[in-house]
């Protein structure tokens, strides 16, 4: 199909087709995930050589898999022979693997290793043309990212300023994140885009959505939640952003193990390593790294919304600690990202609720129609912090969100590689 | 297989505990959650490890283990808060609330040491629950609960522990915004 506008990020304005056409869920698969840098998984998912994980591009099943050398690599989890997924495990060992179809052999780097009776296929064939094809992958502090495009700018020049607030989730410690084992996998009845953009920069839910674990937080009920703080919403060439919290405003409770270890240790540390700036991304800092990885590093939480056509997605959600963190901290981080931001998340519950209610209402021919409205905060002037890249504007705007769809567009727009070039331009 | 399980406790016994469990799951159909609440110790633990599809060479994978993730890693105070959460008038995922039905079965029962005289008993069941929400919005959740039952000193039955193995590896239904 031709791509239409249906972006106009100037009036603020999507157009809703795009989450739930089907034509357009394909063609996003072709210009956008097959080309740009997607999250895979963290490094300490797999320590040692064989160690495996299956991942996503997209609706594409790959398996990033540990490598002699202590890096990884990764393969479209398909064989080439027929098209069976050659894996069908999230996890584990492997010195080798074979396809149960008809049991063709790929190593640890997707080469094609071996194919039952050899002799028959003849001397043309050449194993070198037929392994599993390969990703191209880079790591950035122990994230894992992976990416079809030969084209595509390194993972750093894609990343370009959001590495400073990655940097605010995986690096403020000395030592930087570890990953906890596991990884919530949830259906959601939602298209995933709609995640994506709820983490880019959606300050403006809160309040509404989340009101009910914000209100029931003290066992008195007489007593109101504190408000929250305005939002400063930053915005960076490639589509990606997010949002912090001004003033120095904490989820966790002052006296509470994670309040504690914040304002005794992390942020003093994180000030010290990193500076001011570093130090006022750790008020709760949600951010999309365009398209599909999303982050609260005051919750620990790291995750994927993963598409799975047009009107659903799986969302895949890790939990990340400071590896220096005292066990007692890791463990209360780890309990809170559960009981807010998991799949029975007392917050996440009630997001996936309600985007799983507006897709439905996708399905109408007025409905399904329909402009969404993203023009909050249009003519808020953007404002500078020292230290901090990007468009920054303070209060409830959904710039990045504009921004995040106009890259978006842009993408489904432009099938060359002139799509990369924000990422070339000196910064 | 071992007999031990059945050789452990008297009908008696093993009526009494189903009735509990049954008691236990009217409280969640009938949306009774501050009744609910109290069946546990104050020191109880909720827990639910994620699920994982893996080969059977790495079938010691399967399950995440006590400090790695979980669906649920609750105390009783994070219990509370989930139950005050529901009476807002504004918890969207379950509010309209869900229709639900719970199926408990297979409930197998076996005595703590000789230590505890009767007093702790390790229950196992098994679950069905059906979850309708809205017009048509339909889930299932199917899985095995180990629960640590406390003999309370007023009479009756305390959930120490529950621990909750779900048959999912990708939760369905949106969220898990119900109680198991």
């Amino acid at each position: 199909m031709e791509a239409a506008p249906w972006v106009d990020a100037k009036a603020g304005l999507v157009n809703r087709a795009i989450f739930a056409d089907p034509a357009i869920a394909r063609l996003e698969q072709e210009r956008i995930f097959r080309r740009c840098w997607q999250f895979v998984g963290h490094i300490g998912q797999i320590r040692s050589p064989g160690d495996f994980t299956a991942a996503y591009l997209g609706e594409d099943p790959i398996l990033v898999v540990m490598q002699e050398d202590g890096s990884p690599a990764a393969f479209l989890n398909v064989c080439r022979h027929r098209g069976m997924q050659i894996c069908r495990a999230e996890l584990g060992n492997a010195a080798t693997f074979a396809c149960p179809y008809h049991g063709w052999l790929y190593g640890r780097r997707g080469q094609l290793v071996a194919v039952p009776n050899r002799a028959d296929y003849g001397t043309a064939f050449d194993e070198s043309q037929w392994g599993a094809l390969p990703v191209r992958t880079e790591v950035y502090k122990g994230l894992i990212f992976a990416t079809w495009d030969q084209t595509a700018p390194s993972l750093a020049d894609y990343l370009g300023g959001m590495t400073t607030y990655i940097d605010a989730f995986v690096d403020r410690m000395a030592g930087g994140a570890e990953v906890i084992g596991g990884i919530h996998k949830t259906r959601i009845r939602a298209n995933w885009k709609i995640g994506a953009d709820n983490f880019v920069g959606d300050a403006y839910h809160g309040n509404a959505t989340h009101a009910s674990a914000f209100r029931s937080r003290s066992k008195n009920p007489a007593k109101r939640p504190p408000a929250l703080p305005r939002p400063n919403i930053f915005s960076l060439p490639g589509g990606h952003g997010g949002v912090f919290l001004s003033g120095s405003f904490s989820f966790h409770p002052p006296r509470s193990v994670i309040g504690r270890y914040e304002t005794e240790v992390m942020i003093p540390a994180v000030t010290e390593r990193l500076g001011r700036s570093a130090a006022l991304l750790q008020n709760q800092l949600v951010a999309t790294t365009f398209p599909n990885f999303s982050f609260i590093n005051s919750m620990g939480i790291a995750r994927v919304w993963l598409p799975r056509g047009a009107d659903s997605m799986e969302l895949w959600s890790w939990v990340l600690v400071d590896a220096a963190a005292p066990e007692e901290a890791k463990r209360e981080t780890l309990r809170t990202a559960i009981l807010t931001f998991s799949t029975g998340g007392i917050f996440e519950a009630d997001d996936t609720e309600n985007w799983s209610s507006l897709q439905q209402t996708t399905g109408g021919i007025v409905g399904g129609r329909l402009d969404s409205n993203i023009g909050l905060g249009l003519g808020l002037p953007s404002t500078e912090l020292p230290g901090l890249p990007g468009e920054i504007v303070e209060g409830f705007s959904e710039q990045s969100i504009r921004n995040y769809y106009a890259r978006w567009q842009e993408m489904i727009d432009e099938p060359g590689p002139d799509v990369w070039a924000y990422a070339r331009d000196p910064r | 297989m071992s007999t031990d399980v059945a050789a452990g406790v008297s009908p008696a016994l093993q009526h009494e505990i189903e009735q509990f469990l049954y008691a236990e799951a009217e409280l969640l159909d009938d949306r009774r959650y501050a009744e609910w609440v109290d069946l546990f110790d104050d020191d109880a633990a909720y827990w639910s490890p994620v699920r994982r599809s893996v080969a059977t060479a790495d079938i010691a994978l399967e399950f995440t283990e006590p400090g790695q993730t979980a669906f649920f890693d609750d105390d009783k105070s994070s219990l509370q808060w989930r139950v005050r959460r529901l009476a807002t008038n504004a918890a969207w995922a379950e509010d309209p609330p869900s229709r639900t039905r719970r199926l408990i079965g297979n409930v197998r029962v076996r005595p703590e040491g000789p230590e505890y005289g009767g007093s702790q008993l390790r229950v196992r069941s098994n679950f069905a629950v059906y979850r309708s929400r809205l017009a048509d919005v339909v889930s299932v959740y199917t899985g095995e609960r180990t629960d640590l039952l406390r003999a309370r000193p007023a009479g009756g039955w305390g959930i120490a522990s529950r621990t909750i193995v779900f048959d999912h590896a990708v939760a369905q239904g949106n969220n898990l915004a119900i109680f198991f």
